[in-house]
């Protein structure tokens, strides 16, 4: 995925801008913040509806551990298998080979809170 | 409000040269990977490994009494330190509780190098000098030195033909003992001191030489490390880390410290308290941690069993190594004796199962 392409919550998390079901990640800032992942907690109760915020997963880094969050409400359908033994993927690739989970955005969901690239740009560079 | 400035090691443009993400730590601005703190790691124990710890404080101590007045600073007894040798030691106050840990050297007759940890340098020094005001008067003088050396842990199974490929040959002296190397004309201390668990050895030299030992080193095939691995490095081996796995509010013997308290020894600072701290239960045990599945307790989760707290995490980590999550608690003592299944509180009401385990967690080459 193209990073530029991409809404991104204020908590960097990434999300596809269009489409009834959309892939979710954490950005490039984010796994660099991180450092080294060493664990996805995927979720297993799926699907699951959330709200916008609710936390979706949990990312264990040598550093850190952190969670996720939903950047729309909508229904968690599926997660990235992969990463169950790749976790360092997300690393690698944050907004491709390392997409956390698919988000069913709900109808009607506000997307006014979400970013574009270089709204999200300016953010990072303000978080430093 | 004014973020205080961090201190800068001689070595900092050699890190950001090497691409080093920095942060702080103790005051200082320390290179906490330079890519990938696993990679590091890994490199360190299978290779060798090169570490900018120039936050560490020295302190030398000089003077014909310079040895009555280490002896009343530390808890070990350091009587029979000859020139060269090295010691782990330990430094409490009063009331026994640990102040820090620290490796005592004797240079020569009369003149010794502590080395102390970067955030309690201060704190040490202060408490350094209370000793002598308490216990003297002494024929000794007391330098905090911390700005006249840089210093660099070099180490791994390679690390001896690493140093070797710099300093030149038949330079491979066993652990804990401290040297005197010239290089380049200039003489610096080669110390087989490390806090890794591999072979290998700090080079304290002057804050001038700092950046061509370090290219030197670089050059011969040691691959820059960061804090963070130094941290995942010295939690498998299941070393302490002051202030965190223990504080003044700890005494030795509850973080497997009681082999560097010699009560029998002249008298020394928190003597008669640790005495009695000795005669008496110890409530509480440092331990070894296994949480099941990959999630990481960190430092300052509680240790449940049926529900009920009965410990504290204090350092918990990957191991890159044994490829799993460790940590280091300190756990009531009936708790450590018994069988009975723990939990760590991972917090937003998630726990693990947890069981103790012996340590260290990794038994790496002996130095």
């Amino acid at each position: 995925m193209q990073p530029e392409t991409l809404r991104y919550r204020a908590t960097h998390e990434w999300i596809e801008a269009s489409g009834a079901e959309r892939r979710v990640g954490i950005s490039s800032f984010a796994q660099e913040q991180l450092g080294d992942i060493v664990f996805v907690e995927l979720p297993t109760d799926l699907p699951r509806d959330v709200a916008a915020g609710d936390e979706v997963l949990v990312i264990e880094s040598c550093k850190a551990t952190s969670s996720v969050y939903a950047p729309l409400a909508g229904r968690v359908t599926g997660v990235n298998q992969r990463l169950a033994d790749h976790p360092e993927r997300v690393n690698q690739d944050p907004t491709g080979e390392g997409w956390l989970f698919t988000l069913e955005v709900a109808p009607g969901a506000d997307e006014s809170e979400l970013l574009d690239a270089e709204g999200y740009r300016r953010l990072c560079e303000a978080e430093g | 409000m004014t973020t205080p400035s961090l201190l800068r090691t001689p070595l900092h443009a050699a890190h950001i040269a090497a691409g080093a993400r920095m942060a702080p730590f103790a005051g200082w601005e320390m290179p906490l990977h330079y890519g990938s703190q696993i990679d590091e790691h890994h490199a360190t124990r299978k290779a060798c490994g090169l570490f900018d710890v120039s936050h560490m404080g020295q302190v030398r101590i000089t003077g014909c009494d310079a040895l009555k007045l280490v002896q009343a600073i530390v808890t070990r007894d350091v009587a029979h330190l000859g020139d060269g040798r090295s010691a782990y030691c330990a430094m409490c106050n009063r009331a026994g509780g640990l102040l820090d840990d620290l490796i005592v050297s004797r240079l020569a007759m009369g003149d010794y190098l502590l080395v102390v940890n970067a955030g309690t340098y201060e704190g040490d020094l202060a408490q350094m000098h209370a000793v002598e005001r308490e216990f003297g008067p002494f024929d000794a003088r007391i330098d905090g030195c911390r700005d006249d050396w840089a210093m660099l842990a070099v180490q791994g199974p390679e690390a001896p033909a690493v140093l070797a490929r710099v300093l030149g040959g038949g330079l491979d002296p066993p652990a804990m003992r401290m040297i005197s190397v010239e290089w380049r004309g200039q003489a610096f201390w080669l110390s087989t001191t490390g806090y890794t668990g591999e072979r290998g050895a700090e080079l304290i030299a002057p804050v001038e030489m700092a950046r061509d030992l370090w290219d030197a080193l670089m050059a011969a095939g040691a691959r820059p490390v960061g804090l963070a691995a130094r941290d995942t490095l010295r939690l498998e081996q299941a070393f302490n880390l002051s202030g965190q796995d223990f504080t003044a509010q700890n005494h030795p013997f509850e973080v497997r410290l009681g082999w560097v308290v010699d009560l029998d020894k002249p008298d020394f600072c928190g003597r008669e308290a640790l005495r009695a701290i000795r005669a008496g239960v110890c409530p509480r045990q440092q331990c070894g941690l296994l949480p099941e599945g990959r999630r990481i307790p960190r430092h300052g989760a509680r240790v449940l069993h049926q529900g009920k707290q009965v410990g504290v995490v204090t350092s918990g980590g990957f191991s890159p190594t044994l490829d799993r999550p460790i940590a280091l608690g300190l756990l009531q003592s009936q708790m450590v004796k018994s069988e009975e299944p723990l939990e760590i509180d991972l917090g937003r009401g998630a726990t693990v199962p947890a069981v103790i385990t012996p340590l260290p967690f990794l038994r790496a080459q002996p130095l």
